[in-house]
């Protein structure tokens, strides 16, 4: 829809898609302390698959 | 690929490297809020200058790196600037001798990787030893991956709609009334439509803080910004057909404030003063707040607002002229300003408040080389427009915006 001058409006989105995918740095600077740690918990009965870009043997 | 149902720790490890090496940069400009980086961004493209916003600690504009990619090519274009009076922009120029890998521990294996794409099926919790308010709860995927700054970056991969369920719940209380908290959702819903372009240099698109909005994952969403997001789903603020800068604060002070007494930019003419008051307590269009005794009373009132009794409606800070000179040193060291080498500030005086909402103040700040500030951001909390006029003595470490240079 075309809001009028001087109005803001609220209108319904429409782009494509309705429900775009985002994408959000929950954890902006991680390394920046030698210290820093995370930990990524499934939920139980749950599993997590990573895929790692260089390759999946371990160091 | 691997598959684990236990946890997964990540760490860093300090990897020496084989021989130092200079990271460089062109820094063309400093700025408190990405708005006003992405306005001086627009006016140095116009120059010619490629460039992209970053956000090492605060915003800044540089010369884009793959364009300046050598030591020649960045020196050529500092002295191009000098010769054309630019006195803001440097070489940030840092040796490093060793750089962080991230260290995944996953099945009792360790991997060192740089990007790690990680797809749980249902909700995953993240804990993350930084962060004080403890584990989050993220729907969607995950990816770890390095940023413009020689560390890394955890990215949420979600959609709008359910991102919107880790934001509405912590940028308005559940206590407020259903309407209210279905406009918030409106409002993120916008906002975030609006800002997908801030973290582009590192490949996502907004952060989780303050700097855009506060998101939780889904870590204490409830029923009832729930109902409010699903209530207003796919709905947004337009105005001329463009989504609007759907910008938000926690308080106000009782007044909204303009668009440009905050930040540099084309006004956003939708951004109006508004006072935060159903009972009609002050009528701006007979009571101007750049008139100083105005301004003064309407500070002094304290009853009638929306937000009257709120901690941060009305507020009082004293700083000794000490440590206003120590923090607006520090303010000047971090833009690498050659003003920063001033040796004290003798006094603060309001020179000038703005038009309408009586927020925007030139200062007068009477030190060894004294200039004018403009455009005074007061805002302590926030980083987005609020206008909390019952400060008195602004933080240093608030002042931003341009700077009118002139010898009182």
């Amino acid at each position: 829809m075309i809001a009028k001058p001087g109005v803001a409006q609220s209108a319904p989105l429409n782009p494509q898609p309705l429900n775009p995918q985002l994408d959000i740095g929950v954890v902006q600077r991680f390394g920046s302390d030698s210290r820093d740690a995370m930990t990524l918990k499934p939920q139980p009965g749950d599993s997590i698959t990573l895929t790692l870009k260089t390759g999946n043997s371990p160091r | 690929m691997i598959t684990t149902t236990q946890d997964v720790k990540v760490d860093v490890v300090m990897q020496p490297l084989p021989q130092p090496q200079v990271k460089e940069r062109v820094v063309l400009s400093t700025h408190r809020s990405f708005e006003s980086a992405e306005d001086s961004a627009n006016l140095w493209q116009s120059q010619g200058i490629e460039v992209e916003v970053a956000q090492p600690k605060q915003w800044q504009v540089w010369a884009k790196r793959a364009t300046y990619s050598t030591p020649l090519l960045r020196r050529l274009l500092m002295q191009n600037l000098r010769s054309h009076g630019s006195r803001a922009a440097f070489i940030d120029s840092q040796i490093q001798r060793q750089e962080p890998q991230a260290t995944l521990t996953i099945n009792g294996n360790r991997y060192q990787q740089d990007e790690v794409a990680i797809a749980p099926k249902q909700p995953v919790e993240v804990t993350f030893n930084r962060d004080d308010h403890g584990a989050k709860t993220y729907a969607g995927s995950l990816k770890l991956q390095p940023n413009a700054y020689g560390t890394y970056t955890l990215v949420n991969q979600v959609p709008l709609e359910t991102y919107l369920r880790g934001v509405v719940p912590h940028e308005i209380g559940p206590s407020a009334p259903p309407t209210a908290i279905e406009a918030q959702a409106i409002l993120a819903r916008t906002y975030v439509l609006r800002n997908l372009r801030r973290f582009a240099i590192d490949n996502y698109q907004l952060c989780a803080s303050t700097q855009c909005q506060v998101y939780w994952g889904l870590t204490q969403s409830d029923a009832v910004a729930d109902r409010a997001i699903a209530a207003t789903q796919g709905v947004v603020l337009t105005y001329q057909n463009e989504l609007v800068d759907a910008l938000y604060s926690s308080t106000t002070g009782g007044v909204t404030a303009r668009f440009i007494d905050m930040w540099d930019g084309s006004d956003r003419p939708y951004l109006q003063p508004v006072v935060d008051s159903v009972q009609n307590v002050w009528d701006l269009s007979s009571r101007s707040l750049a008139d100083e005794q105005n301004f003064r009373a309407f500070i002094a009132q304290k009853s009638g607002f929306n937000e009257a009794g709120w901690d941060m409606f009305r507020w009082r800070v004293v700083s000794p002229l000490a440590d206003v000179t120590q923090d607006l040193r520090s303010y000047l060291q971090n833009k690498q300003s050659p003003l920063a080498n001033f040796t004290q500030v003798k006094d603060i005086q309001v020179l000038e408040r703005s038009q309408v909402d009586g927020c925007k103040s030139s200062l007068s700040l009477p030190i060894a080389v004294s200039w004018n500030w403009k455009k005074t951001k007061f805002s302590r909390h926030s980083t987005r427009p609020t206008a909390h006029c019952s400060m008195l003595i602004p933080f240093m470490s608030s002042l931003s915006g341009k700077q009118r240079h002139s010898l009182l």
